[in-house]
């Protein structure tokens, strides 16, 4: 159990890093773009998908990141007082959600994915990425945010963490 | 009736604290599954609403605030200011709300620029003498006017929801920002003359004032040139955050200020906010798609239109239904729920999209700063270390003055309008 | 009882969409209300480029989109784009006609790669070039300009011509146009009326050197699902709603056309001209057939042979 959490964790904080390097980058090659097209009015073919497709990538490869430093916006209404058996019981619940969630968004993306790949389907631009690399950002970004719910769920009812998680 | 049940099980679902995005995104998947409807839907449309270049605004400018922030910028523009006007009677408030201000032409976000100005205004003005608690609602309210004042992040998924001009939204939004500045800066000089006890700034010398002012000088240029660019169709406001980005990154550099940890940190806060905001986005793009099949926003609108005929009614409704659901909603949640359901109608009622945006940042505004769930008390109550009681009751009275902001709008729709179509 | 969703990139009140609500009409009227078609316009579900998948995937069942969506899948729809490939009119309306051999590759091939059938072709227009500076006539004049396009082919087009393509959205047009961003747009000729680029390009050169289309397709799973009976009315509805929509695009570019003359400078091209036009661009269909692969030049060679060539 133990050795699972400590994995999810590091895997969702690479990712985490990763993704924000990711648009880093974008905001780099965005700025070449500009001066490419403005200073020596030669616009790349490149950069605008490129772009997007970054943008895609970097954000659903955030979410386990964002998972586990809990910086996904919860209403804070009810159940407010942390610790007690009503609090944990709805973490579990949304912990659930957020399961299912992704469990219906991997199976349905990976299929579709999987058709498009063995087709050797691309984007429908100049450029024309291969579907295998763009259309994978989906379902991995949400398996990745699936371990992490599992971890969270393994961290909230097990004593010894929820101790280290207050200090 | 359906209607009804969905909104209900939406808010069952917030109340036990399911983070907003995936009870959004949740209840989407089930509403399809139950109907039943093929759930291919669902990445697909997670695939669709990222990929997107408008969208690439809001990580772009989050990074270019985050980098600014982190190269104490927010203390420059301060200090700057300050130097000006710090000396006026309630000459501290004035200085914090022109700060807001200004920082709010570089930042998106009105939580951002809340803290950012909070940090270094807060001290200064408690250690004079300024009441606690008109000091934590000033800095709760005047950064509000981060979402106003261009760039604006609500204004940019505002802009991608309903498909209308970001830089036109972008212009409307200025007008009301300068008039909100204003009015802030009003309230806190009448204050002052009431005899609120506190100690004046010494004036500042004239070249305390010059270094001053050429200190906060490459930020204000920056802002200017990345608005202004946007104004003049040079680049779209994707490409000018992107571009202000790295400016502000060169700025920061050249000033000495910026390391590789200092950067890596920005980096870093600006893909948590990032991913926080897409995540809502994405959750209502799922959820909208349910409703959309379902056809809720379509029978919402026709029962509209066939009630409510004349614009001004409709406009008073949907604000109270706002105002009432900002005490309780996330501000960003509010905007992706209720856009999508409301825009048919108005639209059909003929209202202005531009003027609707604006005055729906507004009463997002608004939203930030009222109880119970209010994203900009927290961060004051976080930054000045207070009870959530005083920043609320410092905060009153500028929920007041956004309000009859969102009036004066509607009988005055030029204060939005005039800027962007010069009428 | 059948719901049919359609996921429309344009609003219901462009000629696009009131083609899908003449399709509506009739289906629903001869189906004896049997079948009921329920219309999303204005991308309220789906953008463009995800039409393919969403109703090849059955995700929606029906919907319209951009024929050069369907590129990533099977490349050489960009047939249609290749420039100066049809002759004339007549042999444009022969070639795409229903049932002629270039459909028929086309159709089949998208029905096998992506899963959706198409129903029929919906014409969008014709392309023409728009310029800031001076008017086109002859292509030299494109040599060492930035040129505004929309698609693969019609980048290669441009670089045939000597010219740097960009690609740009449509809504993106009027500032670049305005700004000066480039010197030349490729476009269809009723968006220089609709998006009023003739406040911001003095000069249109009617090339009509290619046509723009989109297609509608409907998931052929759900399809295969219905009965014969439906299946035969539904086919019979989509060629008649097809003929309809060219007819009055076709009629409506021709006044569109002669409303900007009042407005700009319109080029006619002499048949001197386009024969210029055409030899300067033929190396785009060769690129076509070399890049594209044993599909492409199939249906190069469907297209030559309806006209004889
Ligand atoms: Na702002
Ligand atoms: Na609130």
């Amino acid at each position: 159990m133990g050795v699972f959490v400590r994995f999810a964790d590091r895997l969702s904080e690479a990712s985490g890093r990763l993704a924000a390097w990711v648009f880093f980058a974008i905001g780099l090659i965005i700025t070449y773009e500009v001066v490419l097209r403005y200073v020596f009015t030669a616009p790349t073919i490149w950069v605008d998908e490129t772009a997007r497709i970054g943008q895609i990538w970097a954000t659903y490869l955030a979410a386990a990141f964002a998972l586990k430093h809990r910086e996904l916006i919860v209403i804070d209404v009810a159940f407010r007082k942390p610790g007690t058996l009503a609090r944990k019981l709805t973490e579990t619940f949304a912990l659930l959600v957020i399961g299912l969630f992704c469990c219906v968004t991997v199976y349905y993306g990976f299929g579709l994915w999987l058709d498009a790949t063995l087709r050797g389907h691309t984007t429908d631009t100049v450029l024309a990425l291969p579907a295998w690399f763009t259309d994978a950002s989906v379902w991995l970004g949400f398996a990745l945010l699936a371990v992490q719910a599992g971890a969270e769920f393994i961290r909230l009812w097990s004593p010894r963490s929820s101790r280290e998680e207050k200090g | 009736m359906t209607a009804a049940m969905i909104i209900c099980g939406l808010l069952l679902l917030l109340v036990l604290r399911v983070p907003v995005a995936f009870a959004m995104g949740g209840l989407g998947v089930f509403l399809l599954w139950i109907y039943p409807l093929p759930l291919n839907a669902v990445p697909q449309r997670l695939f669709g609403t990222m990929d997107s270049f408008e969208l690439l605004a809001v990580p772009m400018f989050l990074l270019m605030s985050n980098v600014l922030l982190k190269g104490n910028i927010g203390r420059d523009l301060f200090a700057a200011v300050q130097s000006w006007v710090g000396h006026w009677p309630g000459g501290l408030g004035i200085a914090t709300v022109l700060s807001c201000g200004l920082f709010s032409a570089v930042s998106g976000s009105s939580v951002a620029t809340a803290a950012t100005i909070g940090t270094v205004a807060m001290p200064e003005m408690t250690r004079r003498g300024y009441d606690r608690s008109f000091v934590l609602g000033l800095l709760a309210a005047g950064g509000t006017l981060g979402i106003l004042i261009p760039p604006s992040i609500p204004l940019i998924l505002y802009g991608v929801i309903t498909e209308t001009s970001i830089p036109t939204l972008f212009l409307a939004g200025i007008g009301p920002g300068l008039f909100l500045c204003l009015a802030f800066i009003l309230y806190g000089f009448a204050r002052a003359s009431l005899g609120d006890k506190f100690e004046r700034s010494d004036p500042a010398s004239g070249p305390e004032r010059l270094r001053a002012t050429l200190m906060a000088l490459p930020t204000v240029a920056l802002a200017v040139a990345v608005i202004g660019s946007i104004y003049l169709g040079i680049a779209t406001p994707s490409e000018s955050a992107a571009v202000g980005f790295v400016l502000a990154l060169a700025m920061t550099a050249a000033m000495r200020r910026m390391t590789f940890a200092l950067l890596q940190q920005a980096v870093h806060d600006a893909m948590k906010t990032t991913a926080m905001i897409f995540l809502i986005v994405a959750g209502a793009k799922v959820f909208s798609y349910a409703i959309t099949i379902y056809r809720i926003p379509q029978d919402i609108s026709s029962m509209l239109a066939a009630n409510i005929s004349e614009a001004g009614l409709f406009v008073l409704a949907v604000g109270l239904v706002l105002l009432v659901l900002g005490l309780f909603l996330e501000s960003l949640s509010m905007l992706l729920i209720m856009v999508p359901v409301l825009f048919p109608a108005l639209v059909a009622v003929g209202i202005d999209p531009i003027w609707f945006g604006i005055f729906f940042v507004v009463l997002i505004e608004t939203a930030l700063i009222t109880p119970p769930v209010g994203m900009n008390l927290f961060v004051l109550q976080g930054v000045g270390k207070a009870d959530l009681q005083e920043v609320v009751r410092g905060a009153l009275p500028f929920v007041g003055i956004l309000l009859a902001t969102a009036v004066l709008l509607w009988f005055w729709k030029g204060l939005a309008l005039w800027i962007p179509y010069g009428m | 009882k059948t719901i049919i969703r359609v996921t429309l990139q344009l609003p219901e009140t462009h000629s696009l969409g009131q083609n899908w609500n003449r399709f509506k009409e009739i289906v629903e009227r001869e189906s004896n209300g049997e079948l009921e078609l329920q219309i999303f316009p204005s991308a309220q579900l789906y953008k463009d480029n995800q039409v393919p998948e969403a109703v090849g995937s059955g995700a929606i069942e029906a919907g319209s989109a951009f024929l050069g969506r369907f590129t990533g899948s099977v490349p050489a729809v960009d047939v249609v784009a290749l420039p100066f490939f049809f002759k004339d009119e007549a042999a444009l309306r022969l070639s795409i006609s229903s049932g002629s051999p270039m459909r028929q590759l086309l159709d089949t091939a998208i029905l096998e790669e992506t899963g959706a059938r198409v129903l029929w072709w919906q014409a969008f227009g014709r392309n023409v070039y728009l310029s800031k500076d001076a008017p086109l006539s002859l292509p030299d004049d494109v040599r060492g300009k930035k040129v505004r396009s929309y698609g693969k082919v019609q980048s290669w087009t441009i670089e045939a011509l000597g010219g740097a393509p960009t690609i740009m959205s449509g809504s993106q047009q009027f500032l670049a146009y305005q700004q000066g961003a480039v010197d030349i747009g490729m476009t269809g000729a009723s968006a220089v009326e609709s998006r009023k680029l003739y406040e911001v390009m003095p000069y249109m050169t009617l090339t009509f050197d290619s046509v723009i289309e989109f297609v509608a397709v409907m998931n052929n799973d759900f399809f295969e699902g219905l009965s014969p009976q439906n299946q035969q009315l539904i086919l019979d509805a989509a060629s008649t709603v097809e003929e309809e929509l060219r007819d009055a695009i076709y009629a409506q570019e021709a006044q569109a056309v002669e409303a900007l003359r009042a407005r700009m400078t319109v080029v006619d091209l002499t048949a001197e001209d386009r024969d210029k036009w055409r030899a300067a661009t033929s190396s785009v269909i060769d690129r076509f057939m070399v890049e594209i692969g044993p599909t492409g030049e199939a249906v190069v060679k469907a297209g030559l042979e309806e006209e004889g060539r």
